[in-house]
């Protein structure tokens, strides 16, 4: 059964019940009702009966016609009440009959001491008549009090047992309606939250990477669609998941091969370095010992090995600098760009004074970072920017702002110099790649490829913004918290 | 869930045994004294129907009483047994406790548990008896120890005679049953019972001897024992409570077997129902009407004593408990 049917089923059956609580309330306070009317009653006939007690007393002594007329008056008022009284057993009944049989014979005595008074004027003389006649009454009036004393006594019982009823319906009521909502909560509740316990495991375990398990779904309330809308969704991710993993495989295996790679060139231009240096030392020698010896050819030819030498050992130089490029200090330690910044101005001010150029800088902060690695990468990208330079003397503006929303720093080196075509822009950063020719820009096409691998390795970025004839600004960020690409290679 | 649900089980579970023990407890718990053996001595005619009847259906059981019951002609005798001990308990009319107390005698009321009109004064028709005026130089039986001395006396005075106008013959019921029938009084004062036995009964004319004055039925005990028996008391006069509710509520048995008890005739019982009121009290007029019957005895010379302030013959306690709102003595 569905959940919203069953709390309709609920509010249906608790209204009913409510409505049934009322009519019982309502009963018992009619009751109440009905008995605080009879007290009432009795009450009064009771008073009056007492008066009556008084009055005949009164008339006996003194025979005065306004004491028979208030008797009279009382006796009818008395009779009045009577017949209103409503007996609820035979023995208020009983009580009843009593007292209208105590009234008749109380007027049955009056009619008879009027008729002696009538014919015997001088009756207070006759004390012994007064005392009889005194007794008479009094039986009558008396047993009459007792009787609807008993009577008030009764119908008070009544009203007391009434109010007891009411109390104990009201008591009743209230146990059951509480009972009735324990159960209803307990059931319904006990099925929304199992239902709810099922739920939870789903989720749970899909967090914990287990998407094969499915929520077990029975009935057909909110809970069985939610589970089975669930259990759709899991085998959904299931799919996305698995190309996820791929993914994540071939990464993990292309940084395997550029880490077997760093090792590789790391390897081979370590062992390089000695045969090549042999070669170059022996053919300086050779080139120092026979030139001018030989015909033109063979010195042309001695010469180009020494130059080839000579570009070898620079080009396995720097495949050695890019290979270690990727290795940094562990952990990170506090770095002041300014420090930095200085120490490659020192490093590169014969360059910057035999070219003119005028470096700039802003504020540049202490950053978490390999202190060597970014003195480095600062070094190659304000070599570039004098090295590539415009007609212009060089102007290079060096920067930093802070990037909350990444939760990192950017840097950028903005010169002025020949910038760069759009198309030549994907080749930028690759090893060896050179953009233009080497013999008007000597190099080994190795600088912003370290660049790039010292920023990634600090967990950064590297991208450039140029204009052809205008000048390029080289942008590299690092995080305030660097991770990075711990000594990947 | 399940525990709270199983403890709520367990709690609803204890309190009904509880109740239940409880319940048993209370019912039981009356019966567990030990029964205590009495004798009551009562009357033998309707007037003694709750006594009858807490016997038959067991009230008297319930309450540990094993109630013997002694038969009396007169609630005269009935005091005497009272007095001389031969009876723990004893019905009798408010006339006999009027005499009892003037003579100081250590009797106390508990409770009135009827009061009745029955008394009649029946005479022979043939005689010349059509009214009571003719009663004039008539022989008047009357068992004069009992309240139909006073009855006789009262009727006489409202229908201008006095007891000096007739001759009043004195005897017991039996005595009286016998003189008439054998036609040595014309005329007789008792209970319906007696006038029955009157011979021939188609020759009987009968007058109400109350004049709407009703007697009380009371029951006595002896004073000195009151102190050492209170919680008898309000067990006798708690039977006696169900014995008059089980009237009320079964009108038509309860006939059938204060009949059946007495061995009297259904027609008889029928007769005395209306001029009988069931019911324990202890109301005013009771104290009124004993003052009016003892001033009235030491007018005729009776009894000679002072007369003594009734409510002192009065043991209200023990039907205050059973019945407080029907207790209106002014003490």
């Amino acid at each position: 059964m569905r959940v919203r049917t069953r709390y309709y089923i609920s509010t249906l059956i608790g209204t009913l019940m409510v409505i049934v609580a009322v009519g019982i309330v309502i009963y018992w306070n009619d009751q109440a009702m009905h008995v605080q009317e009879q007290l009432h009653l009795t009450e009064n006939i009771q008073q009056d009966a007492q008066e009556i007690a008084y009055l005949s007393n009164a008339y006996l002594l003194f025979q005065f016609p306004t004491q028979l007329e208030l008797l009279q008056s009382k006796t009818a008022a008395i009779s009045d009440n009577l017949s209103s009284v409503k007996a609820d057993s035979p023995y208020e009944q009983n009580l009843i009959d009593n007292a209208i049989s105590n009234q008749e014979k109380f007027l049955a005595i009056l009619a008879e001491i009027q008729s002696y008074v009538a014919a015997n004027p001088s009756v207070e003389n006759n004390l012994a008549y007064i005392r009889n006649s005194w007794s008479r009454m009094q039986g009558q009036s008396q047993a009459m009090v007792t009787d609807i004393i008993q009577l008030h006594f009764s119908v008070h019982r009544k009203s007391d047992e009434i109010r007891q009823i009411n109390n104990n319906v009201m008591l009743a009521l209230f146990l059951f309606f509480g009972i009735l909502i324990m159960i209803n909560a307990f059931f319904i509740n006990r099925r929304i939250l199992r239902s709810i316990a099922n739920l939870k495991k789903g989720p749970e375990a899909v967090g914990s990477g287990n998407l094969d398990y499915i929520i077990p779904v029975t009935g057909k309330d909110e809970f069985t669609e939610l589970g089975r809308e669930f259990n759709k969704m899991t085998e959904n991710l299931k799919s996305v998941t698995v190309s996820t993993a791929e993914l994540h495989a071939a990464n993990q295996k292309l940084a395997e091969a550029d880490r077997q790679l760093s090792m590789f060139a790391n390897a081979a231009s370590h062992d390089l370095r000695e045969p090549l240096r042999m070669v170059a030392s022996f053919s300086q020698l050779l080139e120092k010992k026979y030139k001018g010896k030989l015909d033109e050819d063979a010195d042309k030819y001695i010469n180009l090995i020494v130059g080839n030498a000579e570009r070898m050992q620079s080009l396995i130089d720097d495949l050695l600098a890019y290979s270690r490029s990727g290795f940094h200090v562990e952990p990170f330690e506090e770095v002041s760009m300014e420090t930095v910044f200085r120490e490659v101005c020192e490093r590169l001010k014969d360059e910057i004074a035999g070219t003119g150029t005028i470096i700039t800088h802003d504020f540049l902060p202490i950053i978490r970072a390999d202190a060597v690695l970014m003195l480095r990468a600062l070094q190659h990208l304000l070599d570039n920017s004098i090295k590539f330079r415009s007609k212009e003397p060089p102007r290079i503006h060096v920067s930093a702002r802070e990037d909350e929303r990444n939760l990192e720093w950017v840097f950028s080196v903005k010169d002025n110099g020949i910038g760069i075509e759009p198309k030549q822009l994907p080749h930028l950063f690759v090893l060896f790649k050179q953009l233009y020719p080497r013999e008007k820009y000597p190099g080994t096409g190795t600088g912003l490829a370290i660049v790039k691998k010292i920023i990634e390795s600090h967990g950064g970025r590297v991208y450039v913004e140029s204009e052809p004839g205008k000048g390029s600004t080289f942008f590299f960020t690092v995080p305030f918290k660097p991770g990075g690409k711990a000594n990947a290679g | 869930m399940a525990l709270h649900f199983d403890a709520i089980i367990r709690i609803f579970s204890a309190a009904a045994l509880l109740a239940v023990l409880g319940a048993c407890n209370g019912a039981c718990s009356q019966n567990n004294s030990k029964a205590v053996s009495i004798r009551v001595g009562i009357l033998k005619d309707i007037t003694a129907g709750p006594e009858l009847i807490a016997a038959a259906q067991g009230y008297f059981t319930a309450a540990g009483l094993n109630v013997t019951f002694e038969h009396y002609e007169t609630g005269s005798q009935a005091s005497e047994a009272l007095i001389a001990g031969k009876v723990d308990i004893a019905g009798m009319a408010e006339f006999i406790m009027v005499r009892n107390a003037l003579r100081n005698e250590p009797v106390s009321i508990i409770a009135s548990d009827s009061k009745y009109e029955g008394v009649l004064l029946a005479a022979r028709k043939s005689s010349g008896i059509d009214n009571v005026t003719r009663l004039k130089g008539q022989r008047v039986g009357v068992n004069m120890a009992t309240e139909n001395y006073f009855y006789l006396s009262r009727l006489l005075e409202r229908n201008n005679l006095s007891l000096e106008d007739i001759t009043t013959v004195n005897g017991t019921h039996s005595q009286l049953i016998e003189l008439y029938n054998r036609g040595e009084i014309n005329a007789v004062v008792f209970t319906r019972l007696y006038v029955d036995q009157l011979m021939p009964q188609s020759d009987i004319l009968t007058w109400a001897a109350h004049g709407n004055q009703s007697g009380y039925r009371l029951v006595a005990v002896r004073s000195d024992r009151i102190a050492a028996n209170q919680e008898l008391i309000k067990r006798y006069l708690g039977a006696i409570y169900a014995a008059e509710n089980y009237i009320f509520n079964r009108q038509a048995d309860a006939k059938l077997l204060i009949a059946k008890e007495h061995g009297f005739d259904p027609g008889y019982i029928e007769s005395e129902w209306p001029l009988t009121r069931f019911g324990l009290s202890l109301d005013m007029a009771l104290i009124a009407i004993m003052n009016d019957q003892a001033h009235w005895m030491n007018e005729k010379s009776m009894e000679a004593a002072p007369i003594p302030d009734f409510a002192m013959f009065f043991y209200v306690d023990g039907l205050r408990a059973v019945k407080p709102e029907a207790v209106t003595i002014i003490r």
